[in-house]
């Protein structure tokens, strides 16, 4: 980290005080390649023109990927002391190394504008990123010391980003933006109004006013089962009853006492005795 | 004849006691006590064995006991009624009291078949009757107003509270099945007394 970002300190101090107006990402277009993969000159520059272009192109092309490996690294976040001074930048630059040999042809660089959004980017990533890197932090702290002092002036160049780590330590704010689900709640509230009509539906069932507690149910479907099987032994009874039983009536009518009170004659009977008489004088 | 009024129908249609005292008297059989039946399904079917064989015209049976009245026994001597000749009778209001034995034979399964015998006991209030005899037989008759209840009993104990029948609608006229029911004939001395 500390000689990545000390490389990127020495190119800058190359290219003089003209990065400013390269660093600016609306400055950064006359820097672009054309589609014949020419670079074309940057607009307002002094008078060492390709000189500079190609500095800035070529700082441009190595300072993303070493600026990107320096994010990775939390510790600065935390630090209001700029980190980017690291006294031996040597070693970055030799790794990025190719970037330099194919700067005559290599220079198309749309990264050139990353560099400022990643540094504004950043700040929402540190938050996540506390816990791991409170680790760390004892260590750099032993490198810090040297490279303070020798790299006050780049400081200065990069004093944009010294605000930008603070920046982040405010950021936690954001995750109020997390709250902002919060207006989903509402919605919610008129899922709850769907409720109060199914209860007036509820009545309506016939059942509505039994008691509908497990237990009763449970009540009931015993109460239903005993019954269910009184009936099936009933009728198992009864049918093994009715192989078994055999009956037999009998009764004599002229048996038995008989007896009339109170019999009597209302009127004398009565004989009618019909014939067909004979003729009298044959 | 009076269709569908029996000795059977004046019983009430069921009968409480019937399943205790016959489970009392066929239980004395140790196996029969050992069967789980259905006493109260052994009652039903007794009471229907019962109404079965009391299936019985009431006219005839009271005919059959205005048969034995004297009044009547004397229009059987064929020697003062010739065959052809017709009296009629009329009988003022009287009470007629009869008794009937029905026997039923239980069997249970294997067990020694049980003979349970029933008094029902007939009483009738009959407002009064004329009838028709010919050849010493009653061949038909008139009827007035009859009152009519009955009561079973099993060994001497009632089976179903004592309740007498409503005023019996009985038809107007009514007619045996030829030659009708008999008269019994005196015997030489009951005739000449009579």
């Amino acid at each position: 980290m500390t000689p990545a970002r000390t490389a990127i300190a020495a190119l800058l101090l190359l290219s003089g005080a003209t990065s400013a107006k390269a660093q600016d990402p609306a400055g950064a277009e006359p820097g672009r390649s054309t589609a014949t993969g020419q670079t074309e000159p940057a607009r307002g520059e002094p008078i060492d023109r390709p000189k500079r272009g190609r500095l800035i192109d070529m700082i441009r092309t190595i300072a993303p990927p070493l600026i990107d490996a320096a994010r990775s690294r939390p510790p600065p976040r935390n630090e209001p002391i700029p980190q980017p001074v690291a006294p031996t930048a040597p070693p970055a630059p030799v790794a990025t190394a190719p970037a330099p040999a194919d700067a005559g042809t290599i220079i198309v660089t749309p990264p050139p504008p990353r560099p400022r959004p990643a540094q504004a980017e950043p700040r929402p990533a540190p938050p996540r990123q506390l816990p791991a890197a409170v680790a760390p932090r004892p260590a750099p702290p032993m490198d810090r010391p040297a490279p303070k002092p020798s790299v006050a002036p780049p400081a200065e160049t990069l004093a944009p980003r010294p605000p930008t780590p603070p920046a982040p330590i405010t950021d936690p704010s954001p995750p109020p933006p997390v709250a902002e689900p919060s207006p989903p709640p509402p919605p919610v509230a008129r899922i709850a109004p769907p409720p109060a009509p199914v209860e007036p539906q509820a009545p309506a069932s016939w059942w509505s006013g039994l008691p509908v507690t497990p237990l009763g149910t449970i009540a009931l479907i015993a109460l239903i089962a005993s019954l269910v099987a009184l009936r099936l032994r009933r009728m198992r009874q009864i049918a093994r009853t009715r192989a078994v039983l055999g009956l037999s009536p009998s009764l004599d009518p002229a048996a038995g006492a008989s007896s009339i009170s109170g019999l009597s004659l209302v009127a004398p009977p009565l004989s009618i005795r019909a014939r067909l008489a004979p003729a009298a004088n044959g | 004849m009076a269709d569908g009024l029996t000795l059977g129908s004046l019983l009430p249609a069921r009968l409480d006691s019937l399943d205790e005292q016959v489970k009392a008297r066929l239980c004395q059989d140790e196996q029969v006590g050992g069967m789980k039946l259905a006493w109260d399904y052994i009652g039903d079917e007794l009471v229907e064995a019962l109404k079965s064989v009391l299936d019985c015209d009431l006219l005839e049976i009271f005919a059959l006991t205005w048969a034995k009245a004297a009044p009547l026994a004397e229009l059987a001597d064929s020697a003062r009624h010739p065959p052809g000749e017709r009296s009629l009778v009329e009988l003022g209001a009287h009470d007629v009291k009869r008794d009937f034995h029905p026997v039923i034979a239980v069997t249970i399964g294997s067990c020694p078949c049980a003979e349970l015998q029933f008094t029902l006991a007939l009483a009738a209030h009959i407002g009064g009757v004329r009838l028709a005899v010919a050849d010493g037989h009653i061949v038909s008759g008139d009827l007035g107003e009859v009152w009519a209840s009955v009561q079973l009993s099993y060994e001497g104990t009632p089976l179903h509270p004592a309740a007498e029948s409503h005023k019996l609608a009985l038809p107007a006229e009514m007619r045996f099945e030829p030659p009708g029911i008999p008269i019994p004939r005196l015997t030489g001395d009951h005739a000449r007394s009579g």
